[in-house]
């Protein structure tokens, strides 16, 4: 009986072997898969934080340009006009804005960036 | 007794060969990620570099404009000595706050050319024995039945009686039965042989895919980091092109403004040697302004030689 069942028993051994290869092959497969979708994900993500940070860039250099913009136009009505108190003060303002580096606000941003749990302010 | 065992034997050589199977389109897959993310660094490298560009000639343009605005300074500076003003000393030089060595800039792109360009792996390996259905066929494409018909011109199952019987008599045995322990003998003993093969090919399959998927685990990790590197430089580049425009609009306006309140001024005029002054230190300081911080002109590559506005200058 053992001399007849021995290869059999061998034989369901090695078709254990088998299937246990098989559930290994679909454990790879779905790795491979997975890469691939975490690589997706990698690129997803870049894509999003180029936007913000260009977002950012814009809505920042866009109200600094606005805002420099108004007081050189009223610089330019003070100087025509001579008045000289008015171009002190403006000339204060100007330098106020121009002395505030928004890089360095670009790099505190980018910072909080990869911190989870920053909240944009509005 | 070994005819039970059959169905075991085909089912371990399937499935061996569908892990095999499964193997080439894994790597196949890894192979198409890891194309798709070359060519996306790739990109984003072409990118980069165009944005140097932009960046030199911004730069250019920038350092052009200081240099025009440092000769209406000097204007300035010879006007208020007329005048008599004690006054700061102007930025009457060439203004050279920082020297561009974009060539120093470490595009990530020359990191690209060392990551893996081909990634291989497993290939179908010719499989499963199959020469008991190579029997099989050939006596029943060749064969003649005991009739003197050619068995191909039977169907059915008289075909499939007529091949039975043909290779029974084949093997010195008698009729159909003898066909069929023939096959079925040839079937196992084949099949014994070829379930250590087609496992042996199925683990080697798993192996050489594990390998080609790691490679393309660490080239993937390292186009990503290279990206990233690129992109952040990138927006660095932007932002602070960004601030050299502004900081250039700033200039081409104040050194309007000086020109036209110099144009107008007279020198035995206190509030025009004042007006002239306000405007000469709005145009210094326009001048001086930052527009790259320490650690961006680090990660560019970029040497500041003067201080800047805003750095306690």
């Amino acid at each position: 009986m053992v001399g007849r069942g021995a290869p059999l028993l061998t034989l369901l051994n090695l078709g254990n072997a088998v299937i246990e290869l098989g559930n290994t092959a679909i454990q790879t497969y779905r790795e491979t898969k997975e890469l691939e979708v975490r690589y997706q994900a990698f690129r997803d993500a870049l894509q999003y934080h180029r936007d913000l940070v260009e977002s950012y860039l814009d809505d920042i250099f866009e109200e600094r340009r606005f805002t420099l913009e108004s007081f050189f136009k009223e610089l330019h009505l003070a100087v025509e006009n001579q008045d000289y108190q008015a171009l002190t003060i403006l000339v204060g303002g100007i330098l106020a804005v121009l002395e505030q580096n928004p890089l360095h606000d670009f790099e505190k941003f980018k910072a909080a960036l990869k911190d989870p749990e920053f909240i944009i302010e509005l | 007794m070994p005819i039970p065992l059959i169905p075991i034997v085909i089912g371990a050589a399937v499935i061996s060969g569908g892990v095999t199977v499964s193997q080439v389109i894994r790597t196949k897959k890894g192979q198409k990620t890891y194309k798709a993310a070359y060519a996306n660094a790739q990109e984003t490298e072409k990118r980069l570099k165009s944005t140097a560009e932009d960046f030199k000639k911004q730069a250019g343009t920038y350092g052009y404009t200081k240099a025009q605005a440092s000769t209406t300074l000097k204007e300035a500076a010879d006007f208020l000595e007329k005048a008599r003003v004690k006054h700061r000393d102007f930025y009457v030089g060439t203004p050279q706050d920082f020297q561009l060595r974009l060539e120093q800039i470490q595009f990530q792109a020359e990191a690209l050319q060392t990551i893996l360009r081909t990634v291989s792996g497993p290939t179908v390996a010719a499989g499963a024995a199959t020469a008991p259905a190579g029997i099989y066929t050939a006596v029943g494409l060749f064969g003649v039945a005991s009739t003197g018909t050619p068995i191909a011109n039977l169907s059915g199952a008289a075909a499939n009686s007529a091949i039975l019987a043909a290779i029974g008599r084949a093997v010195g045995g008698a009729g159909m039965s003898a066909g069929a322990s023939t096959l079925s003998a040839v079937s196992i003993g084949l099949n014994v042989i070829s379930l250590p093969i087609s496992i042996g090919a199925a683990v080697w399959s798993i192996k050489k895919g594990n390998e080609a998927a790691a490679k393309v685990a660490a080239a993937l990790k390292e186009i990503g980091a290279a990206e990233t590197k690129m992109e952040r430089q990138g927006s660095i580049m932007r932002a602070v092109m960004r601030r050299m425009s502004e900081a250039e609009r700033a200039i081409i306006s104040a050194q309007g403004l000086l020109s036209k309140q110099l144009a107008q001024s007279d020198p035995e005029d206190l509030r025009h040697a004042h007006a002239v002054y306000e405007l000469a230190d709005l145009l210094g300081q326009a001048m001086d302004a930052e527009v790259i911080t320490a650690s961006q002109a680090a990660e560019l590559g970029i040497k500041i030689n003067a201080p800047a506005l805003g750095e306690g200058s």
